[in-house]
């Protein structure tokens, strides 16, 4: 049994303390394509450096996770290859901007199941036995089996990580909230393409006293894993 | 509900208005706004949630007005009252099922419902009502434009509801973050939709009600 951590605007988590057969470290979208060498967002010329500020750090936390005998589950974003799952107006808007999906890219067909492009990147690739949600959508609850799995394992505690903060991250983190898990977000184990957007989305973790959970550096979490 | 007998047609009979000059596409991205498939939601109309949220009366008078000119288009009205989550032991700045006020939006409307948790999709049948009466655009509105209105916004997206965020008919909790959290919807090409003033939408329903929604 792990203590509080020391995290904005409360110490995680509020009830004092958290299990590690209870509490599951996630990796939110750490995806070839979204961050990197040779994926969509680095073939097009932007900056990875903020995607993959929280590689580093993740990769740090995953480690000391296992060791202490965490769950650990990783997300993907990403649609059947004949994209049956892809809303109709997700598909006209990436089309829009030139990032269609299923279109081809520098690592294989964008956001498709399977290709290259859509893998988790060697930093914080899965280890047999942790669980993969594949999810069509910006949420790791909506249209999976996220929810059953954390309530059959007895999972109540969720340590968040991945991109990015303002998309992925925040509307899976909402999704968890509303469904009563206590949630704690790794701030420097995060990144968005916009630097204001991923301030205001720690921002609006803590408003009223942490409606969304809380949030902590990742120093703060290992001090307690590593007691 | 007589509204709704009114206007549950076929897509192919049903009355458009032009798109909407929204950022950062001209909303919706068929075309044309299809008004038999298209619901105004006013989210958390509700004195708890008023109270923390500067300019909510503005926001829920203006929502009314809009309310009852896309209702006499065609459109439907609907409301999500946000409870705090059952399953949640801290308190997350919503009222508990017991203990909360009835919704202050006074236009008619064609379904309430209560969302336990940020989600107005949470536990209610919010979703099975939208699909069984064809609808799948949102207009959305309302109050703490960082709580509820973000998290109902993003769970319609998730669903392939295409959803316009009116950018004045929203109250923020927050207002030093109100930029970024229109920001967060416009990202890649807009990742959760569109965003506009209630103006545009005005000048679109004033628009050639001719044509058909476009794939």
């Amino acid at each position: 049994m792990f203590g509080t951590v020391k995290s904005a605007p409360y110490p995680w988590p509020f009830d004092a303390q958290f299990a590690p057969a209870g509490t599951a470290l996630m990796l939110i979208d750490w995806q070839v394509d979204f961050c990197g060498m040779g994926g969509y967002v680095d073939a097009m010329g932007y900056d990875l450096s903020l995607t993959r500020a929280g590689l580093e750090p993740t990769a740090a936390v995953l480690a000391a996770a296992r060791r202490a005998g965490l769950h650990v589950i990783h997300t993907r974003e990403g649609h059947h290859p004949d994209l049956w799952d892809c809303p109709p107006n997700k598909l006209w808007r990436s089309k829009r901007i030139g990032a269609g999906i299923g279109d081809a890219g520098p690592a294989g067909r964008i956001l498709v199941r399977g290709e290259p492009g859509w893998q988790i990147v060697q930093e914080v690739a899965p280890m047999d036995g942790e669980l993969i949600v594949d999810k069509p959508g910006k949420g790791a609850f909506y249209a999976t089996g996220l929810d059953l799995a954390l309530r059959t394992r007895g999972i109540t505690h969720l340590i968040i990580t991945g991109i990015t903060t303002d998309v992925c991250v925040h509307t899976t983190m909402r999704e968890a909230n509303d469904r009563g898990y206590e949630c704690l977000l790794l701030e420097d184990c995060t990144g968005a393409t916009a630097y204001e957007n991923y301030l205001a989305a720690l921002e609006m973790v803590k408003m009223q006293g942490g409606v969304f959970g809380a949030v902590a550096p990742s120093s703060a979490l290992l001090e307690v894993l590593n007691g | 509900m007589s509204l709704r007998n009114q206007t549950v047609t076929t897509a192919e009979g049903a009355m458009t208005r032009p798109a909407v000059a929204a950022q950062p596409y001209p909303w919706p991205y068929d075309g044309r706004i299809p008004l038999a498939r298209t619901a105004l939601l006013v989210v958390a109309a509700q004195d708890e949630v008023a109270a923390f949220c500067p300019g909510s009366a503005e926001v829920l008078g203006l929502l009314e007005s809009v309310g009852q000119e896309l209702a006499a288009m065609g459109a439907a009205i609907v409301t999500t009252r946000h409870l705090a989550p059952p399953a949640l032991a801290r308190p997350v700045g919503l009222p508990s099922a017991g203990s909360a006020a009835p919704s202050v939006f006074r236009a008619a409307v064609d379904l309430s419902v209560d969302a336990y948790g940020f989600d107005g999709f949470a536990g209610n049948a919010l979703e099975q009502w939208l699909v069984g009466h064809r609808i799948d655009h949102l207009i959305l509105g309302g109050l703490w434009l960082e709580g509820p209105v973000h998290s109902t916004m993003r769970s319609a997206n998730d669903r392939g509801v295409e959803c316009l965020l009116l950018r004045d008919a929203v109250a923020s909790r927050v207002p030093e973050i109100t930029g970024p959290s229109f920001s967060m919807i416009h990202m890649s090409g807009g990742i959760f939709g569109a965003t506009a003033a209630v103006a545009e939408l005005r000048k679109s329903m004033l628009g050639s009600a001719t044509g058909r929604s476009e794939k």
